[in-house]
């Protein structure tokens, strides 16, 4: 959905999330939706400025999100609240699921096929009865020999098999009952510490704002994300939804607010190292993916539109190689790295300490402050040849050589430690041109409105600059590796006396053009498998349909009688639509639900989908479209035309995820790696496939271990940007949170004997800081199980560079991660505190030196 | 604290190869994990790892004394790529992968430090 469609919603529930302090741009179309009568509900374990404006407050357990949407989706289920015609329509509800399923309700936790000595899941029992279902191609997915023996071909032959009176045991309907049969609202409330009362206020609230007439969202946040379950509660949120019908609707939808302005710039475009641009898998050496036509053979589902991804490939392929890239060598695939092992960022974190690294790069990342277990990074860091760091000002990764945390306890000294560090300014956004794509796939482009001073260069610069460098250096290398560098197509133009590359140049390539002419594709439908194309990025096709036209440069909103899309502001990918899936907002027929939420409608006359936004649907494809199955359709003939969903090989949202996440088909609720409580739902105390890492320095803490009492949570500050830089360096951010405090309650610190403002040292197996105590209600103690746990939380945003200065508290976390994504658990672990400071031997070594 | 180190001690290569012959400590090091195939992010991962970069360690330094081709190099970096794929798995561990790899590394070894 777009950010302004969260006005237009009736409901909207905000979780894993302070929307109003750190999106407060986005908030104001949650106090709009709020003014037109919609209810807003925040559920979360601080109270916060969000609590602060919305209807209902509910507060949960750091880690517990799964169990209270477990619980909604009981709810839902059990009092017959769902959306029927909507969820029977469009999602897998009535699928029929493999006889050899089993639940986490008859084995304690676990679903079927789990290897214990892997710590893996088979996913064979989890798929339609008779098919091997394909994941989308964009997901992280596990990547075992899936496809080898698994045959794509299966969802040719016809529909997977369902029961549309939702009898028969092993349909989908019938498998969430039995899963989430015991989140009932007392264990909820046993397992979050959220009131019952309160509990079923939130989802009464939800549901009888869903339906034909009236549609809810909810907006998301790395509260939601960082987690060893991360992806499992956003799943959890999907299911609710798409029960609710609020999918591809006014008002309806699932908004990721990102942590950043341009992280989705940065996932579509990746910095990710299992990705392609634009989502296309990176290919594996250990996978069929030695040839180009392996590699697409093996990751290309069979239906759906993700049929197409040989065309984005191979345009990739040629945008990257131009020459270079031709039919006889497989478009420059052998070019491509292909992967062999996990090189996210927490594994590389101890390959470093390993020595496996011998240099790194750090552009506009602060890891000694926003990497957990910033000793132990500290430690990796030291063991480098080189790194080089760009940003705007000083910042703790740079000086970690001189000022360290290793180095103020004397652990190190600067002399003994070999690591050469480059630190390049950079330029700031108004010093630079170029796009920024923000949390609901908007792209915009920004001019440059001032020279940026002395040395300092635009990231673009940089990486042109550095590119063209390596390219002369390895012109006339013979060695077969360097083939790729000598490549790769590296010619934008440059401009002004530092010759800055062409920023809209860049994004003419990403948009793509015809090679012949080098004219523009104007949509990604244009795009071509067969060399004739070349394009960077096939979601941005469009974004410069014609020579000199941007359309990320177009500011033109839609008046207030207009139809709210804002079709004329900006690029939205793909194809400039606002809303994915919007085919759901119409029903099997193609009329729209309801005359209040249409949004797209099949024109009879005109033969064609139309309405307010961008079709996300083949145009011309009827309604009542049935795939012919005995034609074995491939690509988007074999999805009906009531399959929303075309990113899905069925072309429907899936409740139940048969092939394609690690830890399981169903969200299930799990601990967090670190509680003080045992799970009270099942045997199985942790996410069973969540990555962990027991080495020396990263030791972790097991349940209920007393040393180790208080549930602690992170959070981010207004005033103070990620890890610091620039706002801590700049007098009038720093003034306004000038120090760093971690958030105690009044029974806790009476507890404890904590003084508000008093000292405090946090400690867990991995370090120990100091930091103010604010007593405050903000975070209350909560009753799990029949017992009180306390939770305290503190900003990470702090280090010892700027104005603003205090403990870094990512000194306290351990290094784990979701099993999907790898991404870091900085939302709930457990840490002791206690009044008072750092000890006495410890200040003196500081200050002896 | 756990873990603490000083970060050259761990670089010294005499701390790693206390035999002077870093390519043997490093099959050796291997062939344990290979023996008793831990899980993911083992010790005996990591040792073999920090093994491997010592070797590497000692190539570079040789191949900037002339005395080592960039193959070789090439050949340890691949090896070392293929045990990374077994430190920290996408998927299942390539068992098969680590040991051809084993193979590529006692050539290795056999050429840079004969018996």
């Amino acid at each position: 959905m777009a950010l302004w469609d969260l006005a237009n919603a009736d409901c909207i529930i905000e979780m894993g999330s302070n929307i109003a302090e750190n999106h407060p741009i986005a908030f104001r179309f949650v106090t709009e939706a709020q003014r037109r009568g919609a209810t807003i509900i925040h559920v979360d374990p601080r109270y916060t400025r969000t609590s602060a404006l919305a209807d209902i407050y509910a507060p949960i357990r750091s880690g517990t999100d799964i169990a209270f949407l477990g619980g909604m989706i009981r709810h839902i289920l059990e009092n017959d609240l769902w959306f029927r015609d909507f969820a029977l329509a469009y999602t897998n509800i009535a699928h029929i699921i493999e006889d050899g399923y089993e639940d986490p309700e008859t084995q304690d936790g676990l679903f079927s096929g789990f290897d214990a000595d892997i710590r893996a899941y088979k996913q064979d029992t989890w798929q339609y009865k008779g098919k091997t279902v394909p994941s989308s191609i964009a997901e992280h997915r596990e990547q075992t020999k899936e496809q080898a023996g698994g045959d794509y071909e299966s969802m040719t032959e016809g529909p997977p098999p369902q029961d549309l009176t939702l009898q028969h045991p092993n349909c989908v309907y019938q498998i969430m009952r039995r899963h989430y049969a015991r989140y009932t609202p007392e264990m909820v409330e046993r397992v979050t510490g959220c009131p019952k009362e309160t509990f079923l206020k939130v989802v009464e609230t939800l549901a009888k704002n869903s339906g034909r007439e009236r549609t809810g969202a909810f907006t998301y946040a790395v509260g939601w994300t960082h987690h060893s379950t991360g992806v499992q509660i956003i799943r959890a949120c999907t299911i609710v939804q798409a029960l609710l019908g609020n999918v591809g609707r006014p008002g309806g939808g699932i908004m990721a607010l990102r942590g950043h302005v341009s992280i989705q710039g940065s996932t579509d475009i990746p910095t990710l190292y299992n990705m392609l641009p634009t989502y296309l898998p990176q290919p594996n050496v250990f996978h069929d993916h030695a040839t180009l036509a392996g590699y697409l053979k093996s990751e290309t589902p069979t239906t759906g539109w993700w049929a197409n991804m040989p065309k984005y490939a191979v345009s990739l392929l040629k945008a990257w190689y131009g020459e270079a890239a031709t039919k006889a060598n497989d478009w420059g695939y052998q070019f491509v790295p292909k992967l062999t092992g996990d090189c996210s960022q927490e594994p590389m974190t101890m390959a470093m300490m390993d020595g496996v690294m011998r240099g790194q790069f750090m552009l506009g990342q602060n890891p000694l402050v926003g990497a957990v277990n910033a000793d132990f990074v500290e430690r990796g860091l030291a063991k480098l040849d080189w790194l080089v760091v760009r940003d705007f000002a000083m910042t703790e990764t740079a000086n970690f050589w001189q000022k360290g945390r290793l180095i103020e306890r004397g652990a190190a000294a600067p002399e003994e430690i070999d690591t050469e560090v480059f630190f390049l300014p950079a330029a700031m956004p108004g010093e630079k041109e170029g796009t920024v794509t923000n949390t609901s796939r908007l792209v915009q482009w920004h001019d440059k409105v001032c020279e940026a001073p002395g040395d300092s260069r635009s990231d673009l610069w940089f990486v042109y600059h550095l590119g063209r460098r390596l390219k002369e250096l390895y012109a006339d290398s013979k060695e077969l590796r360097d083939g790729a560098i000598q490549a790769l197509t590296w010619d934008y133009p440059t401009k002004g006396a530092i010759a800055e590359p062409d920023a809209e140049a860049v994004l003419a390539e990403i948009n793509g053009y015809t090679v012949s002419d080098g004219e523009p594709v104007a949509t990604y439908k244009d795009l071509k498998d067969d060399g004739s194309t070349a394009c960077g990025g096939w979601m941005y096709c469009g974004i410069m349909p014609k020579k000199g036209h941007n359309v990320a440069r177009s500011r033109k909103p839609d008046g207030p009688d207009g139809p709210g899309s804002h079709l004329g502001w900006a690029f939205a990918w793909p194809s400039n639509r606002r809303t994915l899936y919007n085919r759901a907002s119409a029903d099997r027929a193609g009329r729209p639900w309801s005359e209040r939420k249409k949004m797209i409608w099949w024109d009879e006359e005109e033969g064609k989908w139309t309405g307010l936004d961008v079709p996300d649907f083949v145009e011309t494809k009827r309604p009542d479209y049935r795939p012919d199955w005995s034609k074995r359709p491939h690509g988007m003939d074999a999805l009906g035309g009531d399959d929303p969903f075309i990113m899905e090989a069925d072309g429907k949202s899936q409740l139940f995820v048969p092939t394609g996440l690690r830890d399981g088909p169903l969200p299930t609720h799990y601990e967090p790696i670190e509680s003080p409580v045992r799970n009270p739902l099942y045997g199985q105390q942790i996410n069973p496939t969540a990555k962990l890492w027991t080495r020396p320095g990263n030791e972790l803490h097991q349940p209920e271990d007393p040393r180790f009492p208080y549930v602690f949570t992170t959070f981010r500050l207004t005033e103070i940007h990620c890890g610091g830089v620039p706002t801590r360096v700049m007098p009038h951010t720093a003034e306004l949170q000038p120090e760093a405090f971690v958030e105690v309650s009044p029974e806790l610190a009476a507890e404890l004997g904590i003084r508000h403002l008093g000292w405090t040292v946090l400690s867990s197996l991995r370090g120990e800081i100091e930091v103010r105590a604010m007593v405050t209600e903000r975070v209350r103690p909560f009753s799990i199980d029949g017992r009180i746990v306390h939770q305290i939380g503190m900003p990470w945003v702090y280090g010892r560079e700027g104005y603003a200065r205090g403990a870094v508290a990512n000194v306290l976390l351990a290094i784990t991660g979701d099993a999907n994504t790898s991404i870091h658990t900085t939302k709930a672990l457990t840490v002791n505190l206690r009044a008072g400071r750092l000890t006495q031997l410890k200040r003196e070594a500081r200050r002896a030196r | 604290m756990p873990g603490e180190t000083v970060a050259t001690r761990d670089r010294d290569p005499a701390q790693v190869r206390p035999n002077g012959r870093p390519g043997h400590e490093a099959l050796a090091a291997l062939d344990q994990v290979l023996t008793h195939r831990p899980k993911k992010d083992d010790p005996a991962f990591s040792h073999a790892t920090l093994c491997l970069t010592a070797f590497r360690d000692e190539l570079i330094e040789g191949h900037r004394r002339q005395a080592c081709t960039r193959e070789r190099l090439t050949h340890l970096n691949g090896v070392i790529s293929v045990v990374l794929a077994g430190h920290f798995p996408l998927g299942d561990v390539p068992w098969d992968e680590i040991d051809r790899a084993r193979g590529w590394l006692a050539e290795l070894v056999e050429a840079v430090e004969p018996e």
